[in-house]
């Protein structure tokens, strides 16, 4: 399968992460290879039977603590690497259109 | 005395005991160490000598660990130091806490000493990926350490530090051990907490110790071991005292030895010194037998589906709005999101998100990530396999070749990713396992062998790992730098 440079570009838009045109060429040609190779489990594999996926190595249910009241981080704390903050809210662009 | 700096943990504990040296003399030599040589092997981001000298001065009465520094790789959280994954994007962050093992460090009378190197968040075999300067391995400056953790690795061979604590996703510690000549175990998924290491995969994420020898790693591993409520991967089972089970003595034990790991193309001193490991295990009353892994060869391409998966979800938080930095004058959200991640990550994170965000997006993920985790189970099943037949460890090299030039790989991404090509499986399959310095090259350079247990069986890869060590001195030699 060969990636095209429109594909990068569109999987960096769902990454939101900015690429240069150079960027979006070199990792295209670069992904060719590492796809390429990583077809070998689609190509040389045969998963005839069937084999649960497997996410984690301990095969648990959820983990569920006791629900009891215990103190979370201070503010000033949490804000403490904020790039900007406004009062005891962390500060970003205007989201919602006026 | 002045090569306090050369001596092991548990050798310095030894005169702690003894009263003859102070925390603070070793502190200073350790220190001094590190300002005569890291100007060549750059292992540290940053060294608090000051800090360490006032942690010293108020340790805990008592502890495992205590007046002994560590270095600390720089993906570990600890609370108002700088801890920036060797990442532009994280420039600046100091978290508002420490994570656990750096907690379980303090409370055993540990030091922490300095930040060391990493490939930015752990991407990478070589620590050339480093935002801020790559490591050198202390054998021979114009080859890499190993990574990701080849800072704690590099660090721990030139004496700069007495033990150090890594990361490992896919051989991240092991492989940069291998490389640098000094022993460095993953540990069984679940055995240390990871709260507090900043996520790059987390099925795969384990801390470990990297250290000078195999009496070390059994005491770092005892420190730092056990449930943590703050981590719900963490697995609640005692954790057994790891310095016990060195006995010297591998009589009796079941090793095996997988006619997958000894490929065509694998470096031909690698090949000899590894078999003559096994050689003398054998002569030393080990029962060794070959035994088969059938899916080894796809634990690349697994890999590198699911921990690119995982690391383009984790990788998502840094945005540029609660922490790190963001991009100058964003015009709106967007715009900041793409921005901050463009100018913030380096190369090779930007190859990993993208391919991570690839494989699960719409119409590839029953194809690669779906696909990816059933050939996942079976190689764990492969182990599950050999384990139950009675195995006590699995012996293999733990790298294909020894270290490497400095650029040798560096463009060319799937070369690279296939340095760690005997220590993936172990993460995908989750058990633990420890690579031990098992020989040199003739032009002078470590090659490591790899011991592969099974859940929670840290016990019985030290216990051989620690017999090999009693009747060979490669874990003694020293760089000249």
């Amino acid at each position: 399968m060969s990636i095209k440079d429109d594909k990068v570009k569109y999987v960096a838009r769902l990454a939101r992460l900015k690429l240069t045109d150079r960027e979006v060429s070199l990792i295209a040609h670069q992904l060719d290879g590492i796809l390429g190779y990583v077809d070998k489990l689609n190509e040389r594999l045969d998963i005839s039977k069937d084999v649960p996926p497997m996410s984690h190595p301990h095969a648990a249910s959820n983990p569920f603590r006791e629900d009891k009241a215990r103190p979370s981080a201070p503010g000033e704390a949490v804000l403490s690497n904020a790039p900007q903050k406004k009062g005891n809210f962390f500060k970003v662009p205007r989201i919602i259109e006026e | 005395m002045d090569n306090l700096y050369s001596l092991t943990a548990n050798e310095l504990l030894a005169l702690l005991d003894k009263r003859s040296v102070k925390p603070e003399d070793i502190i200073e030599s350790v220190c001094s160490r590190a300002q005569s040589v890291d100007g060549k092997v750059k292992g540290y981001l940053g060294i608090d000598k000051e800090g360490a000298l006032g942690h010293a001065k108020a340790l805990p009465a008592s502890g495992k660990l205590r007046g002994i520094p560590v270095a600390i790789k720089d993906n570990i959280c600890v609370e108002g130091e700088l801890t920036t994954c060797a990442s532009k994007i994280l420039s600046g962050f100091r978290p508002p806490y420490n994570a656990t093992v750096v907690e379980k460090l303090k409370s055993e009378g540990a030091v922490v000493l300095g930040r060391a190197n990493m490939d930015e968040f752990a991407f990478g075999s070589s620590c050339e990926n480093s935002a801020y300067f790559p490591t050198l391995n202390p054998w021979d400056t114009s080859r890499i350490p190993g990574g990701s953790s080849g800072g704690s690795a590099a660090v721990v061979a030139a004496d700069e530090a007495v033990m150090a604590l890594g990361s490992d996703t896919g051989g991240s510690i092991r492989q940069p051990a291998a490389l640098c000549g000094v022993v460095g175990m993953k540990p069984t998924y679940g055995r240390v907490s990871r709260y507090g290491l900043i996520a790059f995969a987390s099925s795969l994420d384990q801390i470990g110790p990297l250290t000078k020898d195999v009496c070390d790693s059994a005491l770092l591993l005892g420190a730092i071991a056990g449930y943590d409520e703050n981590d719900s991967t963490s697995v609640n089972i005692p954790v057994p005292d790891y310095l016990s089970c060195l006995t010297g003595d591998v009589k009796g034990m079941k090793i095996g030895i997988p006619k997958e790991y000894f490929v065509d193309g694998m470096d031909k001193e690698v090949d000899a010194a590894v078999k003559e490991a096994v050689a003398l295990l054998k002569g030393k009353g080990a029962q060794v037998s070959e035994v088969s892994l059938p899916h080894t060869e796809y634990a690349v391409a697994v890999y590198y589906i699911l921990a690119t998966a995982e690391a383009s979800s984790n990788l998502a938080r840094f945005d540029g709005v609660q922490f790190g930095r963001r991009c100058e004058d964003p015009q709106n959200i967007l715009d900041m999101y793409e921005r901050t991640r463009g100018e913030g990550f380096g190369a090779e994170a930007k190859r990993r998100i993208i391919l991570g965000t690839y494989v699960l997006s719409s119409g590839y993920y029953d194809a690669y990530y779906l696909k990816a985790q059933k050939v996942r189970a079976l190689i764990k099943d492969d182990f599950d396999k050999v384990f139950k037949a009675g195995l006590d460890c699995i012996l293999t090299p733990t790298s294909p070749t020894p270290a490497f030039k400095v650029g040798e790989r560096s463009s060319d991404p799937l070369s690279m990713y296939l340095s760690d090509i005997f220590t993936i499986s172990v993460n995908l399959a989750g058990v633990p396992a420890i690579s031990v310095p098992c020989g040199f090259t003739k032009s002078g350079l470590p090659i490591g062998m790899q011991l592969i247990g099974d859940f929670f069986q840290e016990g019985k890869i030290l216990r051989a790992a620690h017999a090999y060590e009693c009747h060979t001195d490669w874990h003694k030699r020293s760089p000249k730098l």
